[in-house]
């Protein structure tokens, strides 16, 4: 058994509420909301165009959404899954991260990622650098100076930033106001986590998620990292709750159609029981954090049950399966 | 005659805690003033550089939705921090969250300090800035109208889309400057409204020249909107009592020398010094509100000078 703190009994639930394909009434609304129903985190992404469906649809820029909610929300954490690295200069990031720790009362995660929607990097003429590679070597530059930033250091780039001995004034009012990152590449991205992140995020099958939570502990080994130090979050895709699969089916495609002709469509339709019996395996692995992606036009069903049904299923699952062993 | 005076709030953003920040555009939003301004800073630019700042664009995002009726803008965005796209996909996103409040400012940015240490690219020039903030301006400007514009020389914007459009038919850009070769030829080309500071001389001078500029490139000057920023005010009856919270407001940002020529004593003095603006078409005009923001002063601005000023 794994000292990854399953027994303890607690898991954190979040929505991702999509920028895209909605107004900004419905998106305000759903942070409030989410917040209401007693969810943990709140997160949206960032990105310029919509990546579902078709591109050419509407957005929302996801700081000044936080911006917005961190004023109507009191105690839901708030962050970007993912902030794009390719977007900002890195300390002016972390400068907005710490203004948002601030306007939220210390309710602010620094969600980063190296970035990988060309599309919107051409539009907007930003660059998207060679390869994937040159991103992430981005990316680890980027969070060493973020982190720097946020500890209250005075940190300078190397080879790719020309920060200069930045300070951050005022600090964060989180003692350590954490940064998220995203992704699994295994030769840079987790390294980097292990280096420098607090939180780390994930999504794919138990196997592969316990493949790169491995990967990671090699990589915290090697750098001299407290692997229980990083906070595991994992991404559980889009899901509609019903007991009724056609009915269940139907809200499905509804949300396919409102978002620019998803063609996939909500990863996953079905009962509450079926998703905690999937996701409780995971917590159990120690990803005790879990997050849903959702959208306009937002099912209120699966907004309630997931928080009401769904949480408490998967600690009754994982706690029977800690108490078996 | 009377003229309508609008009044702006520039709240400082440096040498602040977030509570009082935050509560000082409250106020200027319950008071009645027209606009609320916040810097685009990393680090201060009164007193000492090292001190505490929050980031504009955040700032205004929490208060777009802590205000109800007031304009939000930053006075002025520093176009060398951000790619310019993104910037009007920022403004775009705050007009939404204001429910069509937004005023996109921008300048070509001039503090040096800020960019070396977070690493921003400053140019060599201020020719060179704003050659930047021109090309920036168009590709906003385009955005904002629903075209999809793309860069030339210096950003590499490609057809960009900005979708949702803005909540208001036309999100105002305000072009921050008075230089008189570019800036204002930029603000007659492409932008609804120019603040312009120095005081009444140099703010007569800067209008004959952008009236110059709007002959020449065939705009009509009274689409674009005039405003001035009046430095720091400090109301009281009392001259002396004035005169030291004048003197503790710049203390206690950075231990800066107080400036001068500003406008320090009763509302009557005050409304003197600002006559001339209004007068000269300016009629949109911008107090500097530093840290601790003297409540006295917010409230008189509006109950005692304005009414003053607009009765001349």
């Amino acid at each position: 058994m794994t000292t990854d703190g399953s027994a303890t009994g607690e898991v954190q639930l979040g929505i991702l509420a999509w920028p895209q394909y909605t107004d900004w009434a419905s998106l305000e609304r759903i942070g409030r909301r989410v917040e209401e129903l007693g969810y943990d985190s709140l997160w949206t992404w960032d990105h310029l165009y919509p990546i579902v469906g078709s591109p050419k649809g509407p957005i929302f820029e996801g700081w000044l959404t936080l911006g917005a909610w961190a004023e109507i929300t009191e105690r839901v954490v708030l962050g970007l899954m993912v902030g794009a690295n390719t977007f900002r200069n890195p300390a002016l990031v972390a400068k907005m991260a710490t203004t948002l720790d601030h306007s939220s009362g210390g309710r602010a995660y620094l969600g980063i990622g190296a970035a990988w929607f060309e599309t919107e990097h051409i539009a907007y003429g930003i660059d998207f650098g060679s390869s994937v590679g040159e991103r992430l070597d981005r990316l680890d530059e980027a969070v060493m100076i973020m982190r720097g930033m946020i500890h209250g250091e005075e940190p300078s780039g190397r080879k790719i930033y020309a920060a200069r001995k930045v300070r951050n004034d005022p600090p964060a009012l989180q003692r350590t106001l954490p940064i998220l990152i995203g992704g699994g590449g295994e030769r840079k991205t987790l390294q980097t986590t292990a280096r420098y992140a607090d939180a780390w995020n994930i999504g794919g099958t138990l196997d592969e998620v316990r493949h790169k939570d491995e990967v990671l502990r090699r990589w915290c080994a090697e750098v001299g990292r407290d692997e229980s130090e990083i906070e595991r979050t994992l991404g559980a895709d889009m899901v509609v709750l019903r007991d009724d699969p056609s009915e269940g089916r139907r809200v499905a495609d509804e949300i396919s159609r409102q978002q620019g002709g998803w063609k996939s469509g909500p990863e996953f339709v079905g009962t509450p029981e079926e998703l905690a019996e999937k996701l409780a395996p995971y917590v159990t692995l120690g990803f005790r954090h879990i997050y849903f992606d959702y959208a306009a036009p937002w099912d209120a069903e699966t907004l309630e049950r997931l928080v009401g049904e769904v949480k408490p299923m998967i600690l009754d699952r994982v706690t029977a399966g800690v108490g078996a062993r | 005659m009377s003229t309508r005076l609008k009044l702006g709030a520039l709240c400082w953003n440096q040498y602040a805690d977030w509570a009082a920040l935050h509560h000082a555009g409250v106020r200027a939003d319950q008071l009645g003033y027209d606009s609320l301004w916040t810097w685009d800073h990393l680090y201060p630019i009164v007193g000492s550089h090292e001190g505490p700042i929050f980031e504009g664009w955040m700032t205004l995002a929490s208060w777009a939705r802590a205000t109800e009726r007031v304009r939000l803008g930053l006075m002025v965005g520093a176009n060398t921090f951000r790619n310019p796209a993104l910037v009007a996909k920022m403004a775009t996103t705050l007009d939404h969250i204001s429910r069509g409040r937004a005023t996109l400012g921008i300048g070509g940015a001039w503090f040096e300090t800020e960019h070396i240490a977070y690493g921003l690219e400053f140019g060599s020039s201020p020719g060179e800035r704003l050659r930047w903030l021109e090309e920036a301006v168009q590709i906003m400007r385009g955005m904002l109208h629903g075209e999809e514009p793309s860069g030339s020389r210096y950003y590499a914007a490609c057809k960009v889309r900005n979708d949702p459009p803005p909540v208001q038919e036309r999100l105002p850009i305000l072009v921050g400057g008075g230089g008189e070769r570019r800036t204002l030829r930029i603000v007659a080309q492409y932008a609804d409204a120019n603040n312009v500071g120095g005081g009444i001389d140099a703010v007569r001078r800067k209008e004959e020249v952008l009236q110059r500029w709007c002959a020449e490139v065939g705009r009509d000057p009274s689409e674009i909107e005039r405003t001035s920023g009046m430095g720091v005010v400090v109301i009281r009856d009392d001259p002396a009592e004035a005169r030291r919270v004048f003197d503790a407001l710049f203390e206690h940002n950075g231990n800066a020398r107080p400036w001068s020529s500003q406008m320090v004593g009763a509302p009557e003095q005050v409304a003197e010094k600002m006559r001339p603006f209004t007068e000269l078409g300016y009629r949109h005009l911008t107090i500097g509100f530093p840290h601790p923001y003297d409540a006295e002063t917010m409230e008189r601005m509006i109950t005692d000078v304005k009414p003053l000023v607009e009765a001349a």
